[in-house]
């Protein structure tokens, strides 16, 4: 009876926190599913009387063009980042190199790097090479600060890799790309869709770089529904419905691929292979 | 096929702080069988991945066939990958997520083969290891045995300069490390092949090699043919590394009389004239003097033999012959003496041959000077 109650008690209050944790999520459906008018004189918590999708219309309209370009930023962005992260975390869990120790201690501190910190040489940088206001100018600042933690990522799950097998390979006469390609990557799908997810996920989310080094014409979804809210009118139905918008690719991935993501995350402990 | 040169070479480790392998130099002929032999930590597998590539010495010279492929001198170094060598590794080390078919082809295809000629060699060599019905499975659905064959292939459909195999039995259990390793040497000859193979085994490289290469802390002990090792070692360390059960010996004082000089040991008196040993040289008081357990016997094979009294200990009975483990005093005596009397007495007589007793300075350096050497 004891542990009963122990076990009602706790569940009673994990579904506290849920409901607490998913109210914002609720407010933001029901909201988004609201007239401009209804939003103002209803809580925000209640079920709208006549749900309607207006303000994902004008959502998608106002969002079209940042949403397109989100999307190449965070293409490019990810598979830059997690393309020269894993070529990186490659060398350096399988190879010895002269200042192999080094490079794995800069690129450690890279990630450990606040974006504030370097965000004026960035923006100088950037105006420098003329990228300012391009999706290219995005798409690189972000595959360099991916670079660090995409290579530490994947250097944990290479580590796993046996080493007689890159020598066996050298001495088969196969060299480090055609083993990369033809063993490595086949045996490590789970890293690569981990490293895919976490990077896509930072980079779709992510607006200080495209705050910054974004204009009109290249800036990410994130910054467009940032500007909502000072630009219009409050409007909140219409806000709400771009942040789920926006939340949409994410959550679906998550969905989808949820299982690899907590299996890649374990993976430390067991076989990458 | 190609012959191996190795030539005064030095490996460090640390940063020059440990050195595994110095000074060594070797030479494996075309077409022979060379072991490299010695206990755990004296250079054999850094000496191994050196020729390989997969080291860089910090001193000498490796050819392989006419090409020279390291030289610390001149400043080559070809990479593992373009040195045309097959390396069997005692992990094995197959492609996981490739099937048999693809481990023994993978390599094929990096030399840009042609997929009739891939498929005929692939089906050529597994043929000649009777693995052909395993090539569609994974390296995770064989036994030790079969990824060891696998390995084995996937060396063999290469055509390579050389073979190098890094204690590739070491995995097997005892009937199946015998098994393939008549195989190994069967096939070595049917090709005509040169394989530098790797072991800390004395009775795998007894029985596979043309050539031992006997290594000590990162030195060569001493290099010949088993049979070689086996009856002239050099010093005490090679003669009771190589044998099973090893060497016996006893210490025994020098004795000097108007007679000659003796050796006297707790089991007999035997003079120094008897052992073929040139006296003039030898101004110690005490030598070691070891016997071969397989030279020791039940019964005199001629008058001159030497005889002594043991106590039996146990007797180990191995069908064709006998492991008597016996003491003379307080001395530990190993025999190997083919059957016929019952060791159900306790005390023993064993006879030698007095040629057959090897002679060993305290410094353990052999006393070499026998009759006829």
């Amino acid at each position: 009876m004891k542990n009963l109650a122990i076990k009602l008690m706790l569940y009673v209050l994990l579904l506290v926190v849920t409901i607490v944790y998913l109210l914002p999520l609720w407010g933001a459906l029901t909201t988004s599913l609201k007239s401009e008018q209804e939003v103002d004189v209803t809580s925000p918590l209640s079920w709208p009387k006549h749900p309607s999708f207006l303000a994902y219309s004008q959502a998608l309209h106002y969002l079209r063009r940042s949403l397109f370009n989100s999307f190449f930023i965070t293409l490019g962005g990810t598979l830059g980042s997690v393309g020269l992260g894993a070529i990186c975390g490659y060398a350096l869990a399988l190879f010895d190199f002269r200042s192999g120790n080094l490079l794995f201690i800069l690129l450690a501190a890279g990630i450990f790097l606040p974006y504030q910190a370097i965000l004026i040489p960035l923006f100088q940088t950037i105006r420098y090479l003329k990228l300012y206001d391009t999706i290219v100018g995005i798409v690189l600042a972000h595959t360099a600060y991916g670079i660090p933690m995409c290579s530490l990522m994947f250097k944990t799950f290479y580590s796993e890799v046996p080493r007689v097998l890159v020598k066996q390979a050298l001495t088969d006469g196969i060299g480090p790309w055609k083993f990369y390609w033809r063993v490595v990557l086949p045996s490590t799908k789970l890293a690569t869709v981990t490293v895919l997810i976490f990077q896509f996920t930072s980079i779709w989310n992510e607006l200080l770089f495209g705050l910054v080094l974004g204009g009109p014409r290249s800036m990410p979804a994130t910054v467009a529904l940032n500007n909502l809210v000072g630009t219009l009118a409050a409007q909140w139905n219409m806000q709400m419905a771009g942040s789920i918008i926006l939340a949409l690719p994410v959550l679906f991935i998550y969905v989808l691929l949820g299982r690899y993501l907590v299996r890649g995350y374990m993976a430390g402990a067991v076989t990458a292979v | 096929m190609a012959k191996v040169i190795v030539n005064r070479v030095t490996v460090s480790y640390n940063k020059g702080k440990t050195i595994a392998v110095n000074d060594v130099s070797f030479q494996v002929e075309d077409g022979s069988f060379c072991v490299l032999l010695g206990p755990s930590g004296c250079g054999k597998t850094t000496i191994l991945y050196t020729i390989a590539g997969l080291i860089r010495p910090d001193q000498g010279e490796i050819q392989i066939g006419e090409q020279i492929v390291t030289s610390t001198q001149r400043g080559i170094f070809v990479r593992p990958q373009d040195r045309n060598i097959a390396m069997v590794f005692q992990e094995y080390a197959l492609y996981p997520n490739l099937t048999v078919r693809d481990n023994l082809a993978f390599p094929l295809e990096c030399r840009r083969l042609n997929r009739k000629e891939i498929e005929a060699k692939v089906q050529e060599v597994a043929e000649m290891l009777g693995i052909q019905d395993l090539l569609d499975r994974r390296p995770a659905q064989l036994s030790g045995g079969q990824r060891q064959r696998v390995a084995l292939g996937r060396a063999l459909v290469r055509n390579p300069s050389v073979f190098l195999l890094d204690e590739p039995l070491g995995n097997l259990d005892a009937q199946l490390r015998i098994q393939v390793r008549y195989e190994l040497r069967r096939i070595q000859r049917q090709l005509g092949a040169t394989m530098i193979y790797v072991t800390h085994d004395q009775v795998e490289a007894m029985t596979l090699a043309d050539q031992i290469v006997l290594l000590r802390n990162g030195k060569v002990e001493q290099l010949g043919s088993p049979q070689q090792l086996y009856e002239e070692p050099r010093d005490l360390f090679v003669a009771t590394f190589i044998g099973s059960p090893p060497m016996n010996l006893l210490e025994a004082k020098v004795l000097r009389n108007e007679a000659g000089v003796f050796f006297e040991c707790p089991a007999f008196r035997v003079s120094a004239a008897e052992l073929g040993i040139s006296l003039d040289l030898l101004t110690e008081e005490t030598v070691i003097l070891g016997m071969r357990p397989s030279d020791l016997t039940c019964r005199p094979s001629s008058p001159s033999d030497l005889g002594f009294e043991a106590q039996v200990d146990l007797v180990e009975p191995m069908g064709d012959s006998s492991v008597v483990h016996a003491f003379v005093e307080s001395k530990k005596i190993t025999a190997k003496c083919e059957s016929g009397p019952s060791f159900h007495e306790t005390r023993i007589k064993l006879y030698i041959t007095p040629k057959k007793i090897h002679v060993f300075l305290p410094t353990g350096a052999k006393v070499r000077l026998k009759a006829g050497h």
